[in-house]
Order: C-alpha cells, then sequence, then structure tokens
C-alpha cells in the first residue's frame, strides 16, 4: 500500500490487557502518522513494553482493535502474524542469536528473497547500519552498542514500514548512546520508517524530534 | 577461588580417596594388562571380533540418534504446549529413567510374547533389542531437551516472530538453539546403548561389550579382556569429548533467561508428527507399568515372591544404602574440591572416566585392585559391592553436583565469606543451597545400585546375591509371575524416587 505523509497508518482503538488481574493497558486510543516519530514516555511497569508487543502481535490485547496501513491485523478472531505486520522490533537487550554470526543474524527476515537479492539487502543494511567491518563475528565478540547497531540492521533488512524501539539504548555509554541515536535519525531518512519510540528519558525522544505522548497507569495522555 | 578458600588443604586427602575408589582400579588394571601383551593384537586379527565391533557400533548409533530424533520431537510438543509444568509430567519421565532396562526387557516380552501371541525367536531381534534400549533412554533424553527448550531466552524467539514465520523460527532459532543439549544427550544415550550388554544378551543378541565379559568369562583373563575392550573405551571417549565440549554451551548458561510468553504453531504437518512421538512416550512409560501390573499375578505370589528373595532384597537394600550415603557425603566436598584446582576440567575427567568403562571391565579392575591386598573378611563384606556402585553412580552425580555449583551464584558464599567462619558458609550458606541436588544425589544413586549388574556380578562375596542379579538369572528362564512381582517392588520403589525427585527439582529450581 503506498503511504501518503501524515496519514493514520497505525491505529489502536480501545486496547486493554490485564495480566494476572492488574489492568496493564487500558482504553488505549492511539493514532500513528506515517513518517512520523512517536514517543512514549512511562516509568517502569507502567505498560510501554506490552503496549508495543500488543502492536507488533507478540502479545494479543484482551479486547480492542489494532489496525495497521488501513487493515485490520488484531480484533477478535482476527489476527496477523508479527512477521506480516510489516513492522520491525529492537528490545531492551540486543537479542543476537548467539548461534548465528552477525551477517546470519540480519539475513533471518530475508528468507522469502532469492540468495543473491538477500546478498545485496543484507550488504546494503550492514553499510548503513555501519556493521559490516565485523560481519563475521559473533555476538559474542563484540561490544554492546555494536550489538545494538546489529539488532537495528537485523530490524530494518526486511525494509520495515514501522519500527518499535523499546528503550534501545539501555545499558549503553554515553558516547556509543548518541552514536545510536544520531544512527536512528540517519537511517530514518534513508528508509522513509515510521518509527515507535518507548523510554522513560524525555531527553532521548525530544532529540529525536517526536511526537510525545506519556502512558501512566495504563492510559495513554498526550504530553503538553 | 570463593571454592578454595572453603576447601583449603583438604582437598588432598579428598582427592586421595577419589584416586584409591576410582582412579587406582584402572590404573591397576592397566598394570595387569601391559607385561601381557598375548591378546593385543585380537581386535586386528579376528575378523569376527571386527565385524561384531562395527555391528554394535552402528546399533548404538541407530539407538542414539533414533531416541534424540524421537525426544526432539515429543519434547517440541511438550514445550509448545506447556505441558513441562506439570510435576506429574516430571515424576513420569524420571520414574521411566529410573527403571531398570532389564525391566523394560520384561515388560515388552510380556506385551509381544503374550499379548500379541510372537515367538521368542520372533521376538530375539535386533530391532527388538534396538527399541527396548531406545525405552530406556527416551524419558532421560525428552526430560533433558524439554529442560533445554524451557530454558530459552523467549525474547529470541520474540524477535524471530517479527521477522519470519514459526516454522522458521523453530528450525532456525530454537533447534540451533538447544544443539548443545542434543549433542549432550545423543553423546550420553551412546555411551549407555554401546557399554551395556544385558538387553541384548535377554534377548539372544551379541554385542561388544557382552563379548568382552564372555572373554573374562572363559579365561578369567583381565589382560585380555582389557586389550578387547580398547576399541570400545576410544570411542566411547570420543563420545565423551563431545558430550563435554558442549556442556558449557548447553547448561552452563549462568545468564538470566527472559520469560516473556511466547508461543510458537508449528505447522499442522509437524503438530501431528510431534504429538504422535509424544504419544509413542507414554506409551514408553506405561508399557512397563501396565504389563507388570497385568501380569504379576496374585498378591500372593507377590508375597511368595518377597519372602523368597528376602536375603536379596536385604542385601541390595544394605550395598545401595550404604554406597548412596557414602557418595553423598563425598560428592560435595570432591566437588568443591575439582573447583578449586587450575586444571578441572582433566583433574574431572580422571574422576568421570568410568562413565565410558563397561560395567564388566569396572568389576574386573576392582578384582585387579582389591583381591589379595585387603584383609581376607573385607571380601565376604559388602564393601566391593558399594564400591562398584561408587564408580557407577559417583561420576554420574559428580557430574550433576558440578553443574549445580556452576550455576549458583558465588556471590551468596563471598558475601557470607565477609561475615563468617569458613565453617559457617559451609554450613549455613553453601550446604542449605546444594541440599536439594544432595538429596537428589542420594536417590539417584541408591536407584541405580538396583540398576547396577555388570559389576557387582563379578564382585559380589560368595553366597550374597543382590536383586538385579537374582532377576536377571531368572529373566534368562524367561519372565515369570515371580519376577514380575520382584520387579514391581522395583518399580514402586522407583514411583517413590521419582516423586521425591519431582519434588527436590522443583526446590532446586526456587533455590537457584
Amino acid at each position: 500500500m503506498e503511504k501518503e505523509k501524515g496519514s493514520i497508518m497505525i491505529k489502536l482503538t480501545n486496547i486493554n490487557k490485564e495480566y494476572d488481574n492488574k489492568k496493564i493497558l487500558v482504553d488505549i486510543n492511539l493514532e500513528v502518522q506515517s513518517d512520523s516519530i512517536v514517543g512514549i514516555m512511562g516509568d517502569s511497569g507502567s505498560g510501554k513494553t506490552t503496549l508495543l508487543r500488543t502492536i507488533s502481535g507478540l502479545t494479543r490485547p484482551d479486547y480492542g482493535i489494532i489496525s495497521i496501513d488501513n487493515v485490520v491485523v488484531e480484533h477478535k478472531k482476527i489476527y496477523v502474524e508479527p512477521y506480516l505486520r510489516n513492522v520491525g522490533f529492537i528490545f531492551q537487550d540486543a537479542t543476537l542469536w548467539p548461534h548465528m554470526t552477525v551477517k546470519r543474524n540480519i539475513e533471518f527476515g530475508l528468507s522469502k528473497l532469492s540468495k543473491d537479492r538477500s546478498e545485496i539487502r543484507t550488504i546494503e543494511v550492514m553499510k548503513q547500519t555501519e556493521v559490516i567491518d565485523f560481519a563475521s563475528k559473533y555476538p559474542h565478540q563484540i561490544s554492546g552498542g555494536q550489538a545494538k547497531r546489529v539488532a537495528l540492521a537485523r530490524a530494518l533488512a526486511p525494509n520495515p514500514r514501522y519500527l518499535l524501539l523499546d528503550e534501545p539504548l539501555t545499558n549503553l555509554d554515553e558516547k556509543a548512546k548518541s552514536m545510536l541515536l544520531d544512527l536512528l535519525i540517519k537511517v530514518r531518512e534513508d528508509n522513509e520508517c515510521t518509527y515507535i519510540y518507548v523510554s522513560h528519558q524525555k531527553e532521548e525522544i525530544k532529540y529525536l524530534g517526536s511526537v510525545i505522548y506519556k502512558l501512566e497507569d495504563g492510559r495513554v495522555f498526550k504530553d503538553a | 577461588m570463593v571454592y578454595k578458600n572453603l576447601i583449603g588443604r583438604f582437598k588432598w586427602p579428598i582427592f586421595l580417596i577419589g584416586f584409591i575408589v576410582i582412579i587406582y582400579p584402572m590404573i591397576a588394571l592397566l598394570l595387569e594388562a601391559l607385561p601381557s601383551s598375548s591378546g593385543a593384537f585380537t581386535f586386528f586379527s579376528n575378523s569376527r571380533i571386527r565385524n561384531l565391533f562395527f555391528r554394535t557400533l552402528v546399533w548404538s548409533m541407530s539407538v542414539s540418534v533414533g531416541t534424540v530424533i524421537l525426544a526432539s520431537l515429543a519434547s517440541s510438543f511438550i514445550w509448545i504446549k506447556g505441558l513441562y509444568k506439570s510435576l506429574t509430567l516430571i515424576v513420569l519421565l524420571l520414574l521411566a529413567f529410573l527403571v531398570p532396562p532389564f525391566i523394560h526387557s520384561a515388560a515388552w516380552s510380556h506385551i509381544l510374547i503374550d499379548v500379541f501371541n510372537l515367538s521368542y525367536r520372533t521376538v530375539a531381534s535386533t530391532t527388538t533389542t534396538a527399541w527396548i534400549q531406545l525405552c530406556c533412554y527416551l524419558s532421560l533424553a525428552v526430560g533433558a531437551i524439554t529442560l533445554a527448550l524451557n530454558n530459552l531466552d523467549e525474547q529470541e524467539i520474540a524477535v524471530g516472530k517479527t521477522l519470519g514465520n514459526d516454522f522458521l523460527v523453530y528450525r532456525k532459532v530454537v533447534l540451533p538453539s538447544i544443539k548443545p543439549v542434543l549433542m549432550i544427550i545423543l553423546g550420553l544415550v551412546f555411551i549407555l546403548s554401546f557399554a551395556d550388554y544385558t538387553v541384548p544378551s535377554l534377548f539372544a543378541q551379541n554385542v561388544y561389550s557382552l563379548e568382552i565379559m564372555a572373554e573374562f568369562s572363559s579365561s578369567y583373563n583381565a589382560a585380555n579382556a582389557l586389550y578387547l575392550a580398547i576399541p570400545l573405551i576410544f570411542v566411547q571417549l570420543v563420545a565423551f569429548v563431545i558430550i563435554l565440549s558442549n556442556v558449557k554451551k548447553g547448561i552452563f548458561q549462568k545468564e538470566q533467561r527472559m520469560k516473556i510468553g511466547v508461543s510458537l504453531r508449528l505447522p499442522m504437518l509437524l503438530q501431528v508428527i510431534t504429538f504422535t512421538a509424544l504419544a509413542i512416550l507414554v506409551i514408553v512409560i506405561t508399557i512397563p507399568i501396565i504389563s507388570l501390573a497385568l501380569n504379576k499375578g496374585s498378591l500372593e505370589t507377590i508375597t511368595q515372591a518377597l519372602s523368597a528373595s528376602k536375603r536379596e532384597m536385604h542385601s541390595s537394600l544394605r550395598i545401595n544404602f550404604v554406597a548412596a550415603l557414602s557418595i553423598t557425603i563425598f560428592v560435595l566436598p570432591l566437588s568443591m574440591s575439582l573447583m578449586a584446582v587450575k586444571r578441572r576440567k582433566g583433574v574431572t575427567i580422571l574422576y568421570v572416566l568410568p562413565l565410558v568403562l563397561p560395567a564388566s571391565l569396572i568389576g574386573m579392575s576392582l578384582i585387579e585392585a582389591f583381591y589379595g591386598i585387603l584383609p581376607r573378611e573385607i571380601y565376604s563384606s559388602i564393601l566391593l559391592p558399594v564400591i562398584a556402585i561408587w564408580q557407577k553412580s559417583l561420576p554420574f552425580v559428580l557430574l550433576l553436583v558440578l553443574a549445580s555449583l556452576e550455576l549458583s551464584a558465588t556471590k551468596y558464599l563471598e558475601a557470607g565469606n565477609i561475615y563468617s567462619s569458613k565453617s559457617e558458609v559451609l554450613l549455613k550458606i553453601l550446604l542449605p543451597m546444594q541440599a536439594p541436588i544432595l538429596l537428589a544425589s542420594f536417590v539417584i544413586s541408591f536407584i541405580m545400585g538396583f540398576n547396577e549388574l555388570g559389576a557387582t556380578l563379578l564382585v559380589v562375596p560368595p553366597g550374597m546375591t543382590t536383586l538385579s542379579i537374582k532377576i536377571y538369572n531368572y529373566l534368562h528362564y524367561g519372565a515369570t509371575d515371580f519376577v514380575n512381582a520382584l520387579c514391581l517392588v522395583i518399580l514402586l520403589a522407583a514411583t517413590i524416587a521419582a516423586i521425591i525427585l519431582g519434588l527436590l527439582w522443583k526446590k532446586r529450581k526456587a533455590l537457584l
């Protein structure tokens, strides 16, 4: 589907989720416009991660509707698998598969492409994210900052329209943090990707120049 | 460092005791064999022996590969459906593992001969024997693989799900992640199957370990038997190295694994295959119980069998209890001593070496090491059968306790070291933390004592017989009500042990 700048591409309607009788998400209504950066702030346990997991399809809400690119991907019996939602996900930990090299990690999401096209795309995204120098290394042989860049490359490889970032700067030193933030900005310009960025650090979100929402007790508010 | 501080100089006497009981008998056998080189080239000069060796090798490889494939499929079903949380499942898996191989043999004989009306000649085949060996090890494999799957970092799976379908994630993330454990199980089942002659001999199948036993029985020449065993030991060592090289990757994972509740849905065909594998597992677990329960005869038969086997049962209980208790007392100091030395891997290999030896060779090594040295009264005591159980059980239990020490955070002991004396750290921190695994060591050693046959057969004092020797002898005349009743008693003991181990497992998890 062709995306028009400024049109609503991800829409959450009345999303609710409970764990062990505790309400995590309460009547969440959120609209994300294409090519935008949406920042979601909140304290630990406020439901930020659950919200991203619900959008990606890793967690199913108790009720509510999610549509992506005007297609309902979650509603009662409708459930579209995560890999078919056109979203990339970057977790707090890089979560690279330890038995695969950096290159193999990145190639994983390209299994539908031919070998040649997969190779071209892998090299392209490795150059873009500056990980090509250690493509043949294993996750335990690279630094935390490098691992986060590989996670970004892996998420970007299938060319997703939406990138969900769950506190991606966790456990990085200041230098690595600013490098990754700059890389995120550069990559977004090159890929025309929509970001939903979750963090409890307002500075990070502001740096990316995003629309800021606050998540408190499972409810979402637009930040003043 | 922390274990070095705790054990201090005590590690040397502990190593010495371990050396006398575990390592010295092997050296004694080697010293006996070296001057006599008459049988050294039997393997190369005798084509029948060579053929038998390669036939057994292929046989054991088939059993181990078959076990791992079937167990992987059944475990996948258990893991995906979340059945591993059930204590009942853990108990049933442990139960099937604790049931001695000859009970599996007796049970399947009944099913095939009495229920399906097959003749003994038809039943006594390579396929049946390989299948029964697979039954003996399947539950152990399923237990280990299910635990490995349960230990996966679910976030790694979640990332995969955002990039590819569930089947791709299963093939490229899940299975490769548990590869070290699959290799460990492959090696372990191979070692157990390659050294076992009890099941094949009950079905009139000749295997290489039986040939070693026959060589010793016919000539009482331990040197010839050892020379014959060298190719077997070599292959077993290769399998053992494969196990050890995968242990660190497969078991010693210290970092916190992420549990976020991700599930996989496999393609329909694979779902059917994995369910079928689970159904086979259920059959394997229940067949011994059902078969023995149906064929045990009347209550009177059980009473008669128990009363006629009073002496054997008494000897077995006494030997197993003393062996299990002494192993439990010794295994923690030995593990701590091993943790305290620099070349831990190399020294550990020496202490777990009996794992790769056929039981008959262990019996021979004990005869060579201790006969003629110890006072005569010792030979009529239970000492040598107890040492035989040490040789068979201690390596297994030692690996478990070492793994447990590796997995336990040393920060608790270090924190204790700051505030308390060594003895207080040992008694108030280490011992309570390791108590479940030590209790498990006792139960495992006790039950493995019932399974031990090949070594005790050679060193049991005159006039004394253990329960397993009696049952094994009776099985050669065909499984009777009498034998079934005795097997049922062992099964009952194994059930109690499995329940205790299941509860200890839960407790151990809570302490980690």
